[in-house]
């Protein structure tokens, strides 16, 4: 559901005051970061433009952080400082950034916001072996290449919810045929085909059926024939609820009892007033509530406290990245980029998803998205 | 029974007739002669209400019409037989004439009337099921006047009968003008391009010119006069 | 002898068998069952895309208008239809009731905005260059569909079903569902019924001869005003019809259902040659069945490219449309 735009900034006072500090610090300083007393983390993202608002949470995520780390006396005895660069969302402007960043030795970067930017800006980084941890970033690409292995992320990759479907199918529903339908959009057709590539990779089970339909069509009834004729097992749908609950509908007119399984965008509490008794035991991914974590209220209160408004995009995200990289530093004891890469990969760290880690192409375990099953009218996580 | 009066009408801005007066008696024949494109049928359009005047008045049977809808009109008793004859063409030929009685509720009258009309046009009898669009051209002006005499009308306007017909055709339907206008004692107001045959049948005439009306007397002395010969008579 | 024979028809009838085969290999390919599930989602298809269709066609058989609002006045039929039959469910109407009650509301409801589009926009502009009602119905469209969008937000809302899951329906239900058989049954129904307005009664042949020659209609006495109306209000009772048999198919509305519905009525009534009823009528269930079977037997995400090619190649060879007639301009 989370779409990427490219875009533009100026540094905040509040930035460039710290951009100073670290610039004193750094031609100060040689290199090796093992002897410094400070801890840099560069924040990259779009913080000015259209799009400043999908970065700007982010500046504030890591500031509330760092701040929140310096009063307990900071890592280790080392006080950590914050340095901010605006790439715009521009994947040529992001390659600056992340030089930028690169020479005045930061030591772990979090950013870039825009898939693209973060794209262009992370050989960079990769060559100075520098960690980076987006908290927005959400292109599959960027882990599963293995052409960025210093690259993390706090936020599910856009196939995410395609896999969390073809496993939930595949291991709990046991299915051995699968018909794929979406709605042409980028966001459902994306999701689909991501699902039949999983499906096709493992070779255990059978896409049988994979159709688009055109929203708002005023009868889904032919391609609900298609799917009773394909024998499948179980219907995976890209798409939102307004044709979901149609389809589904006519499912059920017809008697076909099919399970049917669809994104975040069926998991709306419409969908279920509009199908009505269709929409029982319909299944549906959807992030976890997340909202009485304690570090989730924490984190919010103070930004309401400073900002006086509710924290934007990814707020929760940057939180977990700023959280989940400082408790990786001081778990290894270093800024060795290889000694922090083992932590975040073996140590758990306390986010406001709840305690998260790494895989080993850098995705994290913990955030993501879970199933969901209408029940007695209303939406349940599945056991 | 209608009295055109300083009647004005305009397409537009364009002024088609100018200060138009005259007078219909009941039970006559008369006809309006004149070149293409003098004003004849923007005077019986004017009179059906289908291109109301600006000025002037129309009285018919004393009282004004020339405010009132077409339909009214029709209800009272004026009936126009168009210019290019108008037949509906995928109406069948019955339908045709029952559209003609559309005003009308006397269910009985109605069907003897068309009896009439068949026996009168044998030919539309046999064609009745057929769409009007199909009838030849004489046919069709059959067909045409036999509509406009299903309303039963007191005043029939007859525009251009005889346009596109054969001559024998012609006659025929100039035959039955006459025969109405003497069974019937149905008042007829002819518009001609031909005006020989017009004046021939016709009580009376006026001359229209460029929306002026020139001349004014009876058939036979307009058919003797000079200037009407060499106009209009191609003598 | 008999291998010579043998040999003999081989020879002359070498396709014989194969001829054979192929039959068999084509009624597989169809599967009997599969084909008949998909003619009834064409036909209820093609009912639906009718009942739009036929305002269409009626309107601009009377005064040459393409009405871009009815549309919308399907969608008004179908709020219609909403609100009173969720009004009645409170009060505890029985189905039968509620369903009728809805029908006649949503009927009356949006022959009256058809009534008022009509006199509002379209007849002060009669005379009027053909571009500028055309303009003034694209304007309708647009205010009634934010009109009802600032009343009802974009939400979907949920239509309740209507019509009940019949029990003799249960052997058949998985072919053809109850709805879809009201759907057809109350299509069929009203077409008839349309047809013989049309056909036999006063207004019906004031109608036809109103379309086919207005100035003439006017010389027999016919107030074409009254029948342009007329035309106006049927066309927009037979949509909130459909409006109320479509919600209740798919259980959901909102402000923008109308456009989409209406672009393919409109299209099938192009199909059939737009101003001809029966041509709206064979257009739409061409439409509805080329799409049922396109999205069957080939992939539903050529649906509409079939269905616009099929518009295409129509028009390509016969340009009025199937039963349209090619327009002679009057003097």
């Amino acid at each position: 559901m989370y779409t990427e735009k490219e875009e533009h900034h100026v540094l905040k006072p509040k930035s460039l005051h710290s951009f100073l500090a670290a610039f004193a610090f750094a031609t100060g300083v040689s290199t090796g970061a093992l002897a410094a007393d400070t801890i840099t983390i560069g924040v990259a993202g779009a913080h000015s433009g259209d799009l400043a608002s999908y970065g700007l949470p982010t500046v504030k995520a890591t500031e509330l952080v760092v701040n929140d780390i310096n009063e307990q006396g900071g890592i280790n005895g080392m006080q950590l400082k914050m340095l901010a660069e605006d790439d715009v969302c521009k994947p040529e402007i992001a390659t600056n950034t992340a030089t930028k960043l690169v020479s005045e030795n930061v030591n772990v970067v979090i950013g870039h916001i825009c898939s693209g930017a973060t794209k262009a800006a992370l050989p960079i980084y990769r060559d100075a072996n520098i960690i980076v941890m987006s908290p927005s970033a959400t292109n599959p690409d960027l882990t599963q290449s293995g052409d960025y292995p210093n690259f993390y992320r706090t936020i599910a990759s856009d196939d995410l919810q395609a896999r969390t479907m073809v496993d939930f199918v595949t291991d709990k529903l046991h299915a051995q045929k699968v018909a794929i339908i979406h709605d042409k959009g980028d966001y459902g057709k994306g999701l689909a085909e991501f699902a039949k590539t999983f499906i096709e990779q493992a070779g255990k089970i059978e896409v049988v059926l994979f159709e688009g339909v055109t929203p708002g069509a005023v009868d889904y009834s032919s391609v609900v024939q298609k799917i009773k004729r394909s024998k499948a097992d179980a219907v995976i749908y890209g798409g939102y609820h307004p044709e979901a609950s149609k389809i589904v509908s006519q499912m059920r007119k017809k008697r076909l009892e099919t399970a049917f399984l669809g994104p975040d965008g069926v998991k709306d509490d419409t969908f279920i007033k509009v199908a009505g008794a269709n929409a029982e035991g319909v299944y549906a991914t959807g992030p976890a509530d997340v909202s009485q974590n304690p570090l989730t209220k924490k984190y919010r209160q103070k930004f309401i406290d400073q900002e006086g408004t509710d924290p934007g995009a990814f707020f929760n995200n940057a939180v977990a990245a700023a959280l989940a990289l400082t408790s990786a530093i001081e778990k290894a004891g270093s800024t060795d980029s290889e000694a922090i890469a083992n932590a975040l990969h073996n140590e758990t760290a306390e986010t406001p998803f709840g305690a998260i880690k790494f895989d080993a192409s850098g995705e994290p375990i913990g955030i993501g998205f879970i199933m969901y099953q209408v029940k007695n009218g209303e939406y349940v996580q599945v056991q | 029974m209608l009295e055109v009066r300083n009647l004005d009408t305009y397409y537009g801005n364009i002024q088609a007739l100018h200060d138009i007066s005259l007078h219909v008696e009941e039970g006559e024949i008369i006809t309006l002669i004149g070149a293409n494109g003098a004003g004849k049928s923007t005077t019986l359009m004017s009179i059906s209400g289908i291109v109301p005047p600006r000025k002037g008045e129309i009285l018919f049977q004393g009282d004004p019409i020339h405010e009132l809808p077409p339909n009214h009109i029709v209800s009272l008793g004026i009936c126009q037989v168009p210019e290019g004859r108008h037949i509906f063409p995928d109406l069948t030929v019955a339908e045709n004439l029952d559209m003609g009685a559309f005003l009308r509720n006397d269910k009985k009258q109605i069907a003897r009337d068309l009896d009439y009309l068949y026996d009168l046009f044998p030919i539309l009898r046999k064609r009745r099921h057929q769409p009007g669009g199909n009838l030849s051209g004489g046919e069709q002006q059959m067909l045409a006047i036999s509509r406009a005499l299903m309303a039963h009308p007191k005043l029939l306007l007859l525009d251009e009968p005889s346009m596109g017909l054969a001559p024998l055709v012609t006659r025929q339907i100039f035959d039955i003008i006459k025969k109405i206008n003497q069974e019937q004692n149905t008042t007829i107001f002819l518009v001609e391009q031909n005006a020989n045959l017009a004046l021939k049948v016709a009580d009376r005439g006026y001359v229209l010119e460029n929306g002026h009306i020139t001349l004014h007397d009876r058939a036979d002395a307009l058919l003797a006069n000079k200037d009407v010969q060499k106009a209009y008579l191609g003598m | 002898m008999v291998p010579g024979i043998v040999a003999f028809t081989g020879k002359f009838f070498p396709h014989s068998f194969t001829l054979l085969r192929n039959v068999a290999d084509i009624m597989d390919f169809f599967e009997p069952d599969y084909f008949i599930e998909l003619l009834f989602s064409g036909l209820t298809k093609g009912a639906i895309y009718a009942l739009i269709a036929l305002g269409y066609t009626m309107v601009y058989g009377i005064i040459g208008l393409i009405n871009f609002a009815h549309g919308e006045i399907y969608m008004i039929g179908a709020f219609t239809a909403l609100i009173v039959s969720t009004v009645l469910s409170i009060y505890g109407f029985p189905l039968l009731a509620i369903f009728i009650l809805a029908a006649v509301a949503a009927v009356v409801w949006a022959s009256a905005y058809g009534y008022t589009i009509e006199r509002l926009a379209y007849r002060p502009l009669r005379n009027a260059p053909r571009l500028s009602p055309l303009i003034s119905a694209i304007g309708m469209s647009i205010f009634l569909q934010n009109y009802v969008l600032l009343a009802q937000t974009s939400d979907f809302q949920p239509f309740p079903a209507l019509v009940p899951d019949f029990a003799f329906m249960e052997p058949v239900a998985h072919i053809v569902g109850s709805t879809d058989l009201v759907i057809l049954v109350v299509s069929v129904i009203v077409m008839i019924l349309l047809t013989v307005m049309i056909k036999f009664t006063r207004t019906g042949k004031a109608m036809r001869a109103t379309a086919q020659d207005k100035k003439m209609a006017l010389l027999v006495g016919i107030n074409v005003d009254n029948v342009i109306s007329i035309t106006f209000i049927t066309g927009s009772a037979l949509a909130a019809i459909g409006g109320l048999l479509i919600a209740s198919h798919v259980g959901q509305i909102n402000f923008y259902i109308g456009f989409i519905a209406g672009i393919k009525a409109f299209t099938a009534a192009v199909l059939g040659g737009i101003g001809s009823i029966p041509g709206a009528v064979l257009g739409s269930f061409i439409l509805g069945l080329t799409e049922s079977f396109a999205t069957g037997y080939v992939s539903s995400d050529y649906e509409d490219v079939f269905a616009f090619s099929l518009l295409v190649l129509i028009l390509i060879f016969r340009p009025a449309g199937l039963l349209g007639k090619s327009t002679i301009e009057k003097v």
